[in-house]
């Protein structure tokens, strides 16, 4: 057996059947950037991972702008030119079940939106530049202050079952959104009050506060994918076994923790750029396999000819296959604005003190911590929400994170312990206690080992390290029962997505509290997923401002300063950009060249979410 | 026998009271919110929709209210619908119950298959080197946990060979018999390899005590054959303790196939069942569980029935 099987033997036993999902967080992201200005792929001198054990700390060097890490191939989105084929179908392994198929009702993630994808279209698209650009909307525009958006729809489009979509359609979802699980939450974040039919064609959402990102709702699952209303409303759980949407493809069979199969809808309103009709494909099914192992072999092996991940580890293993074993596959790689790291609850002592998060960033050491998840070679280390190749990625936010620096670190904890009116109440002198927790994956304890043998290497800290399993993960750091604040202390969490910032970002600026909330005069602005509790007055008032521009620039600083004050005040810390993949047979094509109707190229596979309907197999 | 089976039957009710209250008490005292996994985090922010969610779904109310008022809906046979599927739970079992129980008499056949003369071989040689050498790969075979063998059975016969695919489910209703069995002998032998290791031993050890007894050294001298002699006179009265095994390693596959089941992502019960949990979907937790419970009870029972079928003396007493 070769060496990945050995690990896979050895992680499978330490996870003992759980599904060892990334650290925390929601997965509720569709991915991209938001701008107009182009992603720059730049090529850079690789970076050399740390060498040195983890009681020997070395310096680590800073990220250049423009860096990509040694092997961070990101798989270029251009046109293919290869001549497209139709017929044939494509078998996908997905690393988990979609718990349903109704995008306004069911929690969704990466393996659910490669399925919801098939048979929904989504109002508005992201284009390979992160620009918003309508999709089933023909246009969409806002008033001056961004409260009240007019978009029109492209006529002649029609469900599966041969309704025909008007602007009507899209108002009579609106309910369904406001008390579907997803999509009342989406709505609220959205700040969407209603949204009315003003032409057969033509749709007016009002939203009660401003938002220039609000296209970015439209390019989400609750709210950007079209259904069917009546037939949802008529029956809502018959709908996630039979969804109906306007997209590519119809479903055929579903069979649950096994295999969903959609086929080719013959009516499909969108065509290629030639004018080709899509999709090219006859059919396309979708098979959870939780086991990371199981679906590379199982795609190595024929049983599938497409997979996704979200693993640095397979990357790692299926780039070994490719280019030792000579496996015939083809790996579509993706690193955008999401990022493994943790968060400490600032509420509570040590960690509401600036100085122990300073000091326990800069005494972790990212190159060795990506080391121990598998993702040397892959992944980039971080030093804000974007990831270099993004077009809000700033290079004085790169310089102002704190980097590696132990003896630095040191120094500043001394002088926290040997503050006599240090918060956490012990004497001075004491060591500082600090519950580090994640989830229970393999890698991850890895990591987690590696900040608990630095830590524990000055001598000043005294580590516990704690797994849950990611619901309870989750819900530690939800709280929800002490008025969501948390339980947590040290937390694994994941962060950002390639939607807007106002998406991933804004949400986790507001007050965390009622109290905090009164105390900074903006009484009822509380947000539960401000996750580390920590409320700054001017990231905050950023963090609207930006969502009151659609100026790039503004938007640029305004977040650039919120990245710089979590560089200063550290609420947050990161163990790596979040490498994605999805592997395919070398004869499985388009998968980087699907399009918008105004001809753009499309955002391309984020988050392992492919676009299926400009795939193709070549002969 | 109406005794035994009334005894049987009490003890079944009082094991699935302490089943159902021990999952039900676990599940409650697990930290987090269950509405958490049914909106998402990011949906949390509207607390009026959380508090309709945990109002709907009961939540509020106190822990043995809910345990009091699933009971009783248990009891007409209503295991309740899951809070992430809504799907009925008696639905979500019927459905991955033919899979799980093909499975598990797979492996159990499969086992038996091989069990049967390999122990009798060593019981028949014993302390020969046939006997050790059996002996020894028994041991090898019990030694080696199930999902390592299927993570070899993958790589050797899905990606080396390509004979096999590596995951999911053909269903005999929509594949035909033959494509199932081709996704089915995969996890089955990774499941069988622990049986049939548990098994020869068993059927090793009771042989070699049958054959000490004086109506085999009667029939040896009476100048039967010895393999008429092991087939016919020997193996039926040593195979008491494989029935009983059986019986229990059977209800025992049933519900302990989570791991092989997530390996080669077979959708059964046990895949099912880690899916809830992850998914903190109680209702599923609780109602494959019991489930899990009573069919262990009620195979273990059908089992000691079979005693006094396999031997006239038991039936006497």
């Amino acid at each position: 057996m070769r060496r990945r099987g050995l690990y896979r033997a050895v992680a499978f036993l330490a996870a003992a059947g759980l599904v060892a999902g990334a650290c925390g967080g929601s997965d509720d992201s569709a991915p991209a950037d938001t701008t107009e200005e182009s992603s720059e792929e730049a090529e850079a001198p690789a970076e050399e991972p740390a060498d040195e054990p983890a009681d020997e700390p070395a310096e680590e060097p800073a990220v250049e702008a423009g860096d990509e890490a040694e092997g961070d191939v990101d798989t270029e989105i251009v046109e293919e030119e290869t001549a497209i084929e139709y017929g044939g179908s494509v078998s996908v392994g997905l690393e988990a079940e979609a718990t349903g198929l109704r995008p306004w009702e069911d929690t969704c993630s990466s393996p659910c939106y490669n399925m919801m994808v098939a048979v929904y279209d989504k109002l508005v698209e992201q284009t390979s530049s992160g620009a918003y650009s309508p999709n089933v909307a023909e246009s969409i525009s806002a008033n001056e202050d961004f409260t009240v958006w007019t978009m029109t729809l492209r006529p002649g489009i029609t469900f599966h079952n041969g309704v025909e979509l008007t602007a009507q359609t899209i108002a009579d979802m609106f309910p369904i959104q406001q008390a579907g699980a997803a999509g009342s939450g989406a709505v609220s974040a959205a700040n969407l009050v209603s949204v009315e039919a003003t032409g057969d064609l033509e749709v007016t959402y009002t939203l009660s506060q401003g938002g220039s990102a609000f296209p970015a709702s439209l390019a989400r699952a609750p709210l950007g994918m079209v259904f069917d209303p009546a037939a949802a409303a008529a029956d809502s759980e018959g709908y996630s076994m039979a969804p109906i949407g306007t997209g590519p493809f119809v479903i055929d069979s579903r069979d649950l923790d096994n295999e969903t199969t959609f086929v080719r809808n013959d009516n499909y309103w969108a065509t290629d750029p030639d004018g080709n009709a899509l999709p090219y494909l006859d059919s396309i099914s979708f098979r959870p396999i939780p086991d990371e192992g199981t679906r590379l072999d199982a795609l190595l092996s024929g049983t599938i000819n497409a997979m996704q991940t979200l693993r640095q580890g397979t990357i790692r293993d299926a780039r070994a296959a490719r280019d030792d074993d000579g496996a015939d596959i083809t790996l579509w790689e993706f690193q955008g604005n999401n990022l493994g790291g943790g968060m400490f609850n600032v509420l509570v002592p040590p960690f509401d003190d600036v100085r122990v998060r300073r000091a326990l960033v800069k005494m972790g050491s990212q190159e060795q911590t990506i080391e121990a998840l598998g993702g040397t070679g892959i992944s980039l280390p971080a030093t804000q929400w974007f990831s270099p190749d993004s077009p809000w990625w700033s290079e004085k936010v790169a310089e102002a994170w704190p980097q590696f620096d132990f003896e630095g670190g040191v120094e500043i904890l001394t002088e926290y312990i040997n503050d006599p009116e240090r918060s956490d109440g012990k004497a001075v002198g004491e060591s500082i206690d600090v519950e580090l927790s994640c989830p229970p994956d393999p890698t991850l304890i890895a990591a987690m080992q590696v900040s608990e043998q630095l830590y524990t290497a000055s001598g000043l800290v005294n580590v516990t390290l704690t797994n849950f399993d990611q619901q309870t993960h989750i819900g530690i750091a939800l709280g929800g029962e002490n008025g969501f604040v948390g339980d947590h202390k040290m937390h694994c969490w994941r962060w950002g997505s390639d939607d807007d910032p106002a998406v991933s970002l804004n949400p986790a600026l507001a007050p965390p509290t009622a109290e905090i909330a009164e105390a900074a005069g903006i009484p009822g602005v509380v947000s539960p997923l401000n996750f580390p509790n920590w409320f700054s007055p001017t990231a905050f008032q950023a963090a609207v401002a930006a969502n009151q521009t659609d100026d790039f620039e503004t938007r640029f600083g305004l977040y650039e300063s919120i990245m710089l004050e979590f560089a200063d005040q550290v609420p947050v810390y990161y163990s790596g950009h979040t490498a994605t993949a999805i592997g395919t047979d070398t004869n499985v094509l388009g998968l980087n060249s699907w399009h918008l109707p105004s001809g753009e190229l499309g955002i391309g596979f984020p988050a392992a979410e492919g676009r299926w309907a400009e795939v193709f197999i070549a002969s | 026998m109406g005794k035994v089976i009334a005894t049987r039957f009490a003890r079944l009710v009082a094991t699935l009271l302490a089943v159902t209250f021990l999952t039900f008490s676990m599940t409650a005292l697990l930290p987090g919110d269950p509405v958490n996994a049914i909106l998402g985090v990011d949906a949390v922010r509207d607390p009026e929709v959380v508090a309709k969610i945990r109002a709907d779904l009961g939540l509020d109310d106190p822990f043995l209210v809910r345990y009091v008022n699933w009971l009783g809906d248990a009891a007409t046979g209503d295991l309740g619908r899951s809070y992430i599927t809504e799907q009925e739970v008696i639905t979500t079992i019927s459905q991955r119950l033919p899979v799980t129980a093909q499975l598990a008499f797979m492996a159990i056949i499969m086992a038996l298959i091989l069990a049967i003369p390999i122990g009798v071989l060593g019981a028949y040689k014993q302390g020969k080197w046939q006997d050790s050498t059996t002996s020894a790969g028994v041991q090898v075979a019990l030694s080696i946990p199930n999902f390592i063998i299927g993570i070899f059975l993958i790589w050797l016969f899905s990606v080396r060979l390509g004979w096999l695919p590596a995951s999911n489910w053909n269903r005999i209703s929509t594949d035909g018999l033959v494509e199932n069995l081709k996704t089915a002998i995969l996890p089955a032998s990774a499941l069988a390899m622990t049986q049939m290791a548990i098994f020869s031993r068993l059927v090793r050890s009771d042989m070699i005590a049958t054959l000490q007894e004086n109506y085999i050294l009667a029939a040896r001298s009476k100048g039967l054959s010895d393999r008429f002699i092991l087939l016919r006179h020997a193996l039926r009265p040593s195979s008491l303790s494989l029935m009983t095994i059986i019986g229990i390693n059977f209800g025992a596959l049933l519900g302990g196939t989570v791991i092989i089941e997530t390996l080669f992502a077979i959708p059964g019960v046990g895949f099912r069942l880690i899916n809830a949990i992850n998914q903190r979907d109680i209702i599923v937790i609780q109602g494959i569980t019991v489930f899990i419970a009573t069919a262990y009870v009620v195979i273990n029972t059908i089992v000691d029935l079979l005693y006094a079928v396999v031997d006239p003396r038991i039936r006497k007493r």
